[in-house]
């Protein structure tokens, strides 16, 4: 594995993590139990958009 | 720019702080042997190129110091920060407590493993077929989270655990036979599927 995939994963993941991490602490800090669709919607958009990486990673045969 | 400004005209500080920061998580029991690792790494490649950087500019500005010696540039700064960042990011826990909240870690999970899959796909470390293995079993399981997300959860219970069980045999599928392999490591404890 290279530098530059490594950095990509740990960017990616990080960005991951960042993102639910947000939604899931202003959803403790609120007190909700019930995310709001816009929340579903971005979380829901890092698994589609993770899809479309591993697409590529499986075009390259 | 008044925090950064605030922030920069404490850099010595603020690092100092952070640095203490990074060293109760490192040590903590919280994270895995691989991500301390990184830590360990990580830190010490900073501290090594902030120490050359830091002779370099006493040297250059031994006649007009900054008020902390010169220590570290913006730019130097702004790299510390954002690799900071970033391990801060991959060693925090997912706090999961109610229903929404567990579709949103499914959600995370899977962009975890379909960017873990072709991290290793392209390194050759996994072959094309597992890895699309990997692909038809996370797409199953986004279906199935997406279901699950428009049910109350008495009704989505269920469809959830469904999901997150074939995410985890997608986890499997490529960390199974490698757990001590970083990226498998760092994965295995995130999705805590």
């Amino acid at each position: 594995m290279n530098a530059a995939d490594l950095l990509a994963l740990l960017t990616q993941s990080a960005n991951t993590a960042l993102v639910i991490g947000e939604i899931l602490t202003r959803m403790n800090s609120e007190g909700r139990d019930k995310a709001t669709p816009e929340e579903t919607a971005r979380a829901r958009a890092l698994a589609v958009d993770s899809d479309a990486r591993l697409s590529q990673a499986i075009a390259r045969g | 720019m008044q925090i950064l400004k605030y922030l920069w005209e404490r850099r010595t500080t603020v690092l100092g702080y952070i640095v203490t920061v990074l060293g109760v998580l490192a040590t903590s029991d919280k994270f895995t042997e691989s991500t301390v690792e990184w830590f360990v790494l990580i830190i010490g490649v900073i501290t090594a190129l902030l120490g050359h950087h830091n002779n370099a500019q006493i040297k250059k500005q031994a006649a007009s110091p900054s008020p902390e010696g010169g220590f570290v540039r913006l730019g130097l700064l702004a790299m510390l920060i954002g690799v900071i960042s970033l391990v801060l990011a991959a060693c925090t826990s997912f706090v999961v407590r109610s229903y929404d909240q567990k579709v949103m870690a499914g959600y995370a999970s899977v962009a975890l493993i379909n960017d873990t899959a072709a991290t290793l796909k392209n390194a050759s470390v996994i072959t094309l077929g597992d890895a699309q293995e990997v692909q038809r079993k996370t797409r199953e399981a986004l279906a199935g989270i997406d279901t699950a997300a428009k049910l109350t959860p008495e009704l989505g219970q269920g469809q959830l655990a469904d999901a997150l069980a074939l995410l985890k045999t997608a986890q499997d599928l490529i960390c199974s036979s490698r757990p001590q392999e970083p990226n498998c490591a760092y994965l295995t404890q995130r999705t805590q599927l």
